[in-house]
């Protein structure tokens, strides 16, 4: 089902900055990923519609329905109900967090997503409301900007790089803020990062853009079981394994998640059983093993089929399946001649497992 | 009324009057300075500087040549309010307008620029349009420019000499302000009341500056010379 129906064109000084078409359907996050200067900013500008109508003469768009650009129609930005959250909050720093959240609730358009108590619960924002912009920390005012936005009852929520200026405790709790509210609300998020560890935590598909343009759009599990774009961009480092919670284990204070037959412990984390979890795996994180080892610090053994190699410069790629899903190694070349590597064999990866904590 | 009484009268009502027309005609314009790129912006901006450098008494001479009875605008103000602009308090409010208009514009520019493009788009996509903007962004936020430029304006048209001299035609309770009273007092070697109105005028020239002063951001205080 599509939602938003998109042919973009941008230009400045007779070229195009921007020149694409894409679809994104009406629930779920579309992350845009890309290198800077990719246009991925313009993008959500030209959606948003506060790009010029001079310089997006030639642009269509339509959500859900209704035409927001074609040759004979334009919506303003303030018509136009999408929420925009820039890397910067761009709060209002003559109003106070409260009176930020009421602004965008007084000009909704249509119903709320989220009411405004709601909103301030689910962003943690209870003990903020009578502060003003310039005493929040840089995570606090983001996840106000967060919630003004919800508040603001968007058909369309676009997120530009909003957790690139925040340290490392803010980014996984703002992180699960967003795809918690994915999961649980109607409304199409385009997230906007060049790091891909953010992105396959949360989204639903990746669009990848360069030079203006959209020159893939896949589901993230199908980019991420796909060989040639694994060796193409080890850069990726990350992989992501969709996994079940199975149980709790109280006594040692750990989480068991199912991953095809296989299991996995992580640290407690507070979902209940026959829960999706998303865990991510960094390539860093991976070490190869030739048979199972019950002596090792490392919790977590997979039994996993070697896919494919990329021997270069001293290193070896590994890619390997485990129960249908994906994982990347990175090993000496030394490393793998001494293991005896090869395509098709079954090895034992050692993992580290981190989740997005709830 | 002492003739005193009645020349500070006609000095503030002047002054008041200059300042709150300039508050509705010149915010539009410092506004629209402010944001646009186009070239008669640019080219608009020298213009409304000029009286920072000319002589008073230039825009003065020109002034006058303008409103008399000879000349087009002169003649059409004649013939639509029944009464010469040349020596009158309409034609003293329309030169300090011209005069002052930069000591209200500058502060105005300063305090329109500060306020970031991208906050204005963060409220457009909450739904906020073009005049919603003004009103809950733009006005909030630039309240000390509006008291700056405001009381710089009243300020400066309050000590204003050189064109209240060439176009004003000293009429007293019509056209006699403070600073050709004092002038007159000079002239007459009437030093002790000379004295009282510069007194007076040093003193509320200082009370004002130093208002600016705790009204004015660090850095950009005291914008344009002094009123002269």
């Amino acid at each position: 089902m599509t939602f938003v129906n998109a042919q973009l064109k941008v230009a400045q000084n007779n070229t195009f900055i921007l020149n694409t078409d894409f679809t994104l359907p009406p629930y779920g996050i579309t992350a845009l990923f890309g290198p800077s200067g990719a246009g991925k900013s313009t993008l959500l500008k030209c959606l948003a519609g506060l790009i010029p109508r001079g310089i997006c003469a030639d642009s269509h768009l339509t959500v859900g329905g209704e035409t927001w650009m074609s040759a004979s129609a334009f919506v303003q930005a303030s018509d136009r109900s999408v929420g925009l959250v820039f890397q910067q909050p761009q709060l209002f720093p003559h109003l106070s967090v409260l009176e930020n959240l009421q602004y965008a609730d007084q000009r909704r358009r249509q119903a709320s997503l989220t009411t405004l108590s709601e909103a301030v619960d689910r962003f943690e924002l209870s003990t903020l409301l009578k502060r003003y912009p310039d005493t929040l920390s840089g995570g606090e005012a983001q996840r106000v900007a967060l919630a003004r936005a919800v508040v603001n009852a968007p058909r369309l929520l676009l997120l530009d790089e909003p957790l690139t200026a925040l340290d490392h405790r803010s980014r996984a709790q703002l992180l699960t803020a967003i795809h918690q509210l994915s999961l649980e609300k109607n409304v199409p998020i385009v997230y906007v990062s060049h790091q891909w560890d953010e992105i396959i935590q949360i989204a639903d598909r990746v669009q990848m853009i360069a030079k203006g343009h959209i020159s893939r759009s896949e589901t993230l599990q199908a980019l991420t079981t796909d060989i040639e774009f694994l060796t193409k961009q080890q850069h990726l480092a990350s992989a992501i394994l969709m996994t079940q919670v199975k149980r709790q284990v109280q006594e040692e204070h750990l989480t068991e998640l199912t991953l095809g037959d296989q299991s996995l412990l992580i640290p407690k984390i507070g979902l209940t059983p026959g829960s999706a979890l998303r865990v991510l795996v960094k390539m860093s994180d991976v070490s190869l093993i030739a048979s199972p080892s019950t002596q090792s610090s490392i919790l977590n053994t997979l039994a996993c089929r070697i896919v494919h190699i990329e021997e270069q410069a001293g290193h070896a790629l590994i890619i390997l399946n485990c129960e249908g899903q994906y994982l990347s190694a990175n090993i000496t070349a030394r490393s793998r001649r001494l293991l005896d590597l090869t395509v098709g064999q079954v090895t034992y990866a050692q993992i580290k497992a981190t989740t997005l904590g709830q | 009324m002492s003739a005193d009484l009645q020349t500070l009268l006609i000095s503030v009502q002047l002054a008041a009057l200059t300042t709150l027309t300039l508050l509705v005609l010149a915010t539009p314009l410092a506004w629209w300075l402010a944001r646009s790129t186009s070239i008669l912006a640019r080219f608009c901006i020298p213009f409304i500087a000029l009286p920072l450098v000319l002589p008073p008494t230039v825009i003065g001479f020109y002034l006058l040549l303008a409103f008399s009875p000879d000349h087009w605008f002169g003649a059409a103000w004649l013939q639509l309010f029944g009464r010469p602009l040349a020596f009158s308090f309409e034609g003293l409010l329309i030169g300090s307008l011209i005069y002052s208009l930069p000591f209200f514009v500058q502060p105005m520019l300063v305090a329109f620029r500060d306020i970031p493009e991208s906050l204005l788009e963060a409220a457009s996509t909450l739904g906020a349009d073009a005049f919603d903007r003004f009103r809950t962004i733009v006005l909030p936020l630039s309240k000390q420019g509006f008291l700056v430029a405001s009381t710089l304006t009243f300020a400066h048209t309050l000590g204003e000499f050189g064109i209240v001299l060439m176009i004003g035609g000293n009429i007293p309770g019509e056209t006699r302000v403070l600073s050709i009273a004092l002038f007159d007092y000079v002239e007459t070697l009437n030093y002790a009341q000379a004295h009282k109105l510069a007194l007076g005028l040093i003193g509320f020239s200082l009370f004002t500056l130093l208002l600016l002063q705790w009204l004015s951001k660090p850095g950009q205080a005291l914008l344009g010379r002094r009123p002269s």
